[in-house]
């Protein structure tokens, strides 16, 4: 569950987020976590689209608007 | 967890028909050079199976609408249920009057009959915990959601090739289009979000991913403060808004977000290698792509 790590690493650790966006693979190897290039890479157009839009009340949304029912 | 069924709500409108994902086995048939009506008795009984699991979880989850009580209960679920697993059974056996090589037909069969057995694992697992950490929330989606929806992909692909490179990438399309839907099945158990008048009387969130994933990372000390916010239902909307704090400062609703682009990359890698154009291919493209939320 390592991409759970990074994910709450990024999210309560604004230093961390700055150096996943800077050297991912170094920043990775220095907490011993180990992620695909996949998901690194997805977890870095999160970061440069910004964290905002990914709050629950924000996500939960969209669902509705799509009639996902 | 609920097996993935979307249903008309009161007062909202549908945007997906229930029955659509019945077209995945013949799209998928198609993708690879086959014929759509071969695929009726597949797509007949994977529908009856998913209906059918649908219904019987909203008993096992006690979340059935209490108007069946007025048409003689939960049983009546139950029976009906049990009816269309047999049905599919018996759509299942029709194969044999098709053209198809004996073998292909029984082969098709017993995939379908060891895939149910799977997902009736995940279930078991699913309502036999009270709580359910992150390893659990995936392994139950993957012999549910992810299992079922390969399945259907899977099927409808061996009857319009033998190409076991091509059926295999259709089933693990089939596979990341479960899981996206599995993924977004739970976010609707934050809905009541959208209505910030009424909080639900009774939520059942500790099952979630997010609250999977929260238990997961979350400190011990904000693990414990977590829990009695999800296991007492908060009836407050300031209890909710502590809950959902919690949940976007440990990053659930990214997790999330990025899970579901995972899968939905790994699906569309899948479905291109599989068949890179094709009518079919993009009405299977399109369904997975209206799963995103990035």
């Amino acid at each position: 569950m390592a991409l759970a790590q990074v994910v709450y690493q990024i999210s309560t650790d604004k230093d961390f987020a700055s150096r996943m966006q800077t050297d991912p693979q170094g920043t990775l190897d220095a907490h011993g976590w180990s992620l695909s290039k996949e998901e690194i890479a997805f977890l870095l157009t999160t970061l440069r689209r910004g964290t905002d839009g990914t709050e629950i009340r924000r996500i939960v949304k969209p669902l509705l608007a799509r009639g996902w029912f | 967890m609920h097996f993935l069924i979307p249903e008309l709500d009161e007062g909202r409108e549908s945007g997906i028909d229930p029955g659509r994902f019945a077209s995945l086995p013949g799209l998928c048939c198609q993708a690879v050079g086959g014929q759509l009506g071969s695929t009726l008795e597949i797509s007949a009984a994977w529908l009856l199976i998913y209906t059918a699991a649908h219904m019987v979880d909203t008993v096992e989850d006690g979340d059935y609408d209490p108007l069946i009580n007025k048409v003689g209960g939960p049983g009546v679920i139950i029976n009906a249920a049990n009816g269309m697993f047999i049905s599919a059974i018996q759509q299942l056996q029709s194969l044999r009057n098709r053209n198809f090589p004996a073998e292909l037909a029984g082969q098709i069969t017993a995939d379908f009959l060891d895939t149910v057995l799977i997902m009736t694992g995940g279930q078991h697992l699913d309502i036999s915990l009270s709580r359910i950490n992150l390893d659990q929330w995936w392994q139950i989606a993957e012999a549910k959601s992810g299992g079922f929806f390969s399945l259907a992909c899977r099927s409808g692909s061996r009857l319009g090739t033998g190409d076991p490179e091509k059926i295999a990438a259709l089933s693990t399309f089939g596979y990341h289009l479960g899981l996206m839907l599995q993924i977004l099945d739970d976010l609707e158990d934050y809905n009541f979000l959208l209505d910030s008048r009424e909080v639900p009387a009774q939520l059942s969130l500790e099952k979630s991913l997010a609250a999977a994933y929260a238990n997961e990372v979350l400190p011990e000390a904000q693990k414990e403060r977590f829990d009695r916010l999800v296991l007492s239902s908060p009836s407050s909307a300031g209890a909710v808004d502590d809950l959902v704090n919690i949940l976007d400062e440990c990053g659930a609703g990214m997790y999330m977000v990025v899970e579901l682009k995972k899968h939905f990359d790994l699906g569309i890698s899948a479905l291109n290698s599989a068949e890179p154009a094709s009518p079919s291919g993009e009405m299977l493209e399109g369904i997975i792509n209206n799963l995103r939320l990035d």
